[in-house]
């Protein structure tokens, strides 16, 4: 089967994602929380390109947006992965981003290797500067997010390792990731594989949430 | 049992029924005792029926029921004459009682508190009654609320005992399902339910035949069928109404989808914040369960179907199906990536159908009377009815079951009728043609009455920005902020928002930020258009349901009410509701010295003085609760739409 992105037609086996396609044949998109051997996570939204024709080959009048990283590439015929939407979506989410981990290197990277617009001028068609109200390192440590992205990657590396010793605990901008131990008694065995893959090295911190007590 | 056997099962329950419905001797009383007849007080209505009947020595059959949708009238108590009229008083306390029984038993209608009265077979002439109550009863179908109504699904609500099988079957009942069980094709429902057009109507409106059809399609072994009641929408109360008031029509459409898809297990997923609901739906299924009419061998076919209610831990997403079928499963609810989407792979792995609870209960009613006549009210895009939940500044809160495509006006105007409470406002600070309406929940748009070619239908709503929901309309009168509402609903979704991805729980964080501002009065210009930006941004990416629509409220607002916002950058806002940009101020010339009503009703002690002068307002302790205003007896205290600033 084939594909077309960015004008590169690449050939894919039926359950490759897009994702998955781009990088074998050398198109850099850029990802937080998917990952080779532990999944997709569908949860940092940066790895939104746009579908240009779909499976059946119709033109689609506005470009549909989806994630890269769990959207097969079968659904789409030709894809693009830059364009003035997707770019000012990214810087966005950088923003967003950058809001819980102030000064992180792994955004520092991402930013610098995909070429997220990163400054104070304007990144929008309307010439509106970024919309995000940005934050010190004060603020961001008062706000209680530990340098945590919640891209989930250690949740999803724990319980590939067998143990489901890590959760998602809280509603909305208050969730957080907890080491559930009731009675004491905890999954984890200190094996260290969050650490591993933790982007922002957040999961050195991870808050053991006690109840059955 | 063959078709004949199955027939007259159901003829006998038929006359069962219709003997409990329509005694011969008894009067029939019937309380409404759904969770809103509860709160109005209906316990202490029934307790004195009981009472009055055994003191007097009335002949009645009375029944627990649920809501007829007459929020506005509860406690609704209805009396059946043996042989007469059925006539409904709402607003019933315990001390009517006892009048509108011994009228009753002397086969006279009791005027006072009388809402309507209407007839078993409408032939009866209501020329006849008209003497027994010379005000001239209402005919219950032409009054106001009642007029603009199509009453379908919501025919027998607040008139059957909710969990009785027999009273349901007298009203039509449980046919539908004889229909499928012994006559129709499985595939012959499901052309039915294509013909007739049915569209989900959980919000998303997606049409129910193709749903069907693909799970029909698929040959697993194991199906499940989900009836969605996880209904959270502030506002909005249809899918609890419904199991309350008439829970054996979900049952019905649920065990025709089971035969039709070929699924032997069906949940229902409900709050447990309904209590009464998941009582009576457990009581009904009971019945249907002892009557055979669900469990092992239905009717003789072969054919196994139970259904288990399932209780929700709470959190509004579990409304988003792949949610829902994460919590049933024991996990966090948290969206599954689609595709696989549900009717290939859902519940642990198995094709699942979820329906919302009222698409299941209009199953029935196409299958019954075919889609020629569903699809005779309502628009060729939106075809049926919609029960559309009514609440906010408007007469007659409640349910209400309306033909698709009906302006949002005429239901508003028509059915609703708005408040009138211009005494809160001074002239000058909003017009009565600023009524606004939020429909469809924390998804929905805020969008103005006045607005054109505003219909509710899947259509008309979409192209107004807004969707429908699953069905809530709020009322925003002259005592509502449209900026203050959408800042609530922003909130409301960031707090329900599961946190997994960026768009929706950091996005949705940074959107109620600048709103705050705007309601403190402290935002500036770009604000607005990072808010847009923002709003785009969010619905552009986010993964499920919840965060595409999440922003509609502050989109549609900022396209149909820009100038309010505008006024709130001036630090003014037009309805006073906004907190930070209002405070109260005592005349000194109009409050009399031997006047102490405001001082003693502040819950927070800020106005002070002393007895024999005027007094004045701590703007710092005042908490704007509007009790002083209300309180007072000449009119001395005066709301300024204006932040206080302190005098230098």
């Amino acid at each position: 089967m084939n594909i077309i992105i960015d004008d590169k037609l690449c050939e894919f086996d039926a359950t490759a994602t897009i994702l998955s396609v781009a990088h074998a044949n050398g198109i850099e998109i850029p990802a937080l929380c998917a990952h080779k051997v532990f999944g997709k996570a569908g949860a940092c939204r940066i790895c939104c390109v746009e579908i240009l024709e779909d499976a059946d080959g119709a033109v689609l009048e506005e470009p549909e947006l989806v994630p890269a990283c769990s959207t097969g590439a079968s659904t789409a015929l030709r894809i693009r992965t830059r364009s003035p939407r997707i770019d000012e979506n990214r810087a966005i989410t950088v923003d967003l981003l950058r809001k819980r981990v102030v000064d992180s290197p792994a955004i520092r990277e991402l930013i610098e290797r995909y070429h997220i617009y990163d400054g104070p001028a304007p990144y929008n068609a309307d010439g509106v500067d970024s919309c995000v109200a940005p934050r010190t390192t004060e603020e961001a440590d008062e706000a209680g997010h530990d340098g945590c992205i919640l891209c989930g990657l250690c949740v999803r590396a724990c319980k590939k390792a067998g143990k489901r010793a890590l959760a998602y605990y809280g509603m909305g901008d208050e969730t957080r990731i907890v080491k559930p131990s009731y009675k004491g008694n905890t999954a984890c065995d200190e094996c260290g594989i969050c650490r591993k893959v933790c982007p922002t090295g957040a999961a050195e911190r991870i808050e053991t949430l006690a109840y059955g007590e | 049992m063959n078709v004949r056997e199955g027939n007259a099962k159901l003829l006998a329950l038929c006359e069962e029924g219709w003997d409990r419905l329509y005694p011969q001797e008894a009067l029939r009383v019937t309380v409404g005792m759904s969770t809103c007849g509860r709160a109005a007080g209906g316990d202490e209505v029934l307790e004195a029926v009981e009472k009055v009947a055994a003191e007097k020595g009335i002949a009645i059959e009375v029944r627990e029921v649920g809501c007829r949708g007459w929020c506005w009238a509860e406690p609704v108590l209805e009396l059946q004459i043996p042989q007469g009229p059925r006539a409904v008083y709402g607003h019933v306390e315990a001390a009517d009682v006892e009048r509108i029984l011994r009228l009753g038993s002397e086969r006279k209608v009791a005027k006072a508190k009388l809402c309507g009265i209407t007839y078993r077979d409408r032939f009866e002439l209501l020329d006849r009654w008209v003497e027994l109550a010379p005000e001239g009863p209402e005919d219950i179908e032409s009054m106001p609320f009642m007029a603009h109504q199509t009453r379908r699904l919501t025919a027998a609500w607040g008139h059957i005992e909710p969990w009785s099988l027999c009273e349901y079957a007298a009203v039509g009942g449980y046919s539908a399902m004889l229909n499928v069980a012994y006559g129709m094709s499985r595939i012959g429902v499901i052309n039915d339910i294509e013909l007739a057009g049915l569209r989900g109507r959980g919000g998303a409106g997606f049409p129910t035949g193709v749903k069907w059809r693909s799970l029909y399609e698929n040959e697993s072994k194991q199906k499940y069928i989900i009836a969605n009641a996880d209904e959270g929408d502030p506002g909005a109360y249809m899918d609890r109404s419904l199991l309350e008031s008439n829970p054996h029509q979900l049952i019905e459409g649920m065990v025709i989808a089971g035969f039709v898809l070929g699924a032997d297990r069906g949940f229902v997923f409900t709050r447990s914040e309904y209590p009464h609901a998941i009582e009576v739906l457990n009581r009904a299924i009971g019945e249907a369960e002892q009557a055979g009419f669900l469990g092992k061998d239905i009717l003789g076919r072969g054919f196994d179907f139970t259904i288990e209610v399932v209780c929700s831990a709470g959190a509004y997403v579990c409304g988003e199906a792949t949610a829902m079928v994460e919590s049933m499963e024991g996990n966090r609810p948290s969206p599954r990536i689609r595709p696989p989407h549900m009717s290939e792979r859902g519940l642990w792995d198995a094709p699942t159908c979820v329906n919302n609870v009222e698409t299941l209960a209009n199953i029935p009613i196409i299958v019954k009377n075919g889609s020629e006549y569903f699809r005779s009210i309502g628009t060729p895009e939106s075809p049926g009815t919609k029960v559309f939940s009514f609440v906010g500044s408007i007469k007659h809160t409640g349910l209400i079951e309306i033909g698709m495509g009906m302006s949002v006006r005429k239901a508003v105007e028509g059915i609703g009728e708005v408040m009138d409470i211009s005494a809160y406002h001074p002239e000058e600070s909003i017009s009565a043609a600023d009524v606004a309406v939020q429909i469809g929940g924390p998804s929905g748009a805020v969008l103005p009455l006045e607005l054109d070619g505003l219909t509710l239908d899947f259509e008309g709503l979409r192209s107004a920005g807004g969707i429908m929901g699953s069905g809530g309309i709020v009322v925003l009168g002259r005592e509502s902020c449209v900026v203050d509402i959408a800042r609530y609903f922003l909130h409301f979704s960031l707090r329900e928002s599961c946190g997994r991805c960026v768009p929706c729980r950091d996005g949705l964080k940074e959107c109620c930020d600048i709103l705050d501002r705007v309601v403190a009065g402290t935002a500036c210009e770009n604000d607005l258009h990072h808010l847009e930006t923002l709003c785009r941004y969010i619905s552009d990416t986010s993964m499920c349901g919840l965060g595409k629509m999440a922003t509609t409220p502050a989109k549609s607002s900022l396209r149909y009410f820009r100038d309010v916002y505008q006024r709130h950058l001036e630090q003014n806002c037009p309805t006073m509701v906004c907190k930070d940009l209002m405070h109260f101020e005592i005349i000194a010339e109009k409050c009399p010295p031997s006047c102490t009503t405001c001082g003693t009703s502040c819950p927070t002690n800020a106005i002070v003085g002393h007895y024999g002068e005027a007094f004045t307002i701590k703007q710092d302790l005042c908490t704007k609760c509007w009790m002083c205003t209300s309180q007072c007896p000449y009119g001395a205290l005066k709301v300024l739409p204006e932040p206080y600033c302190k005098e230098d």
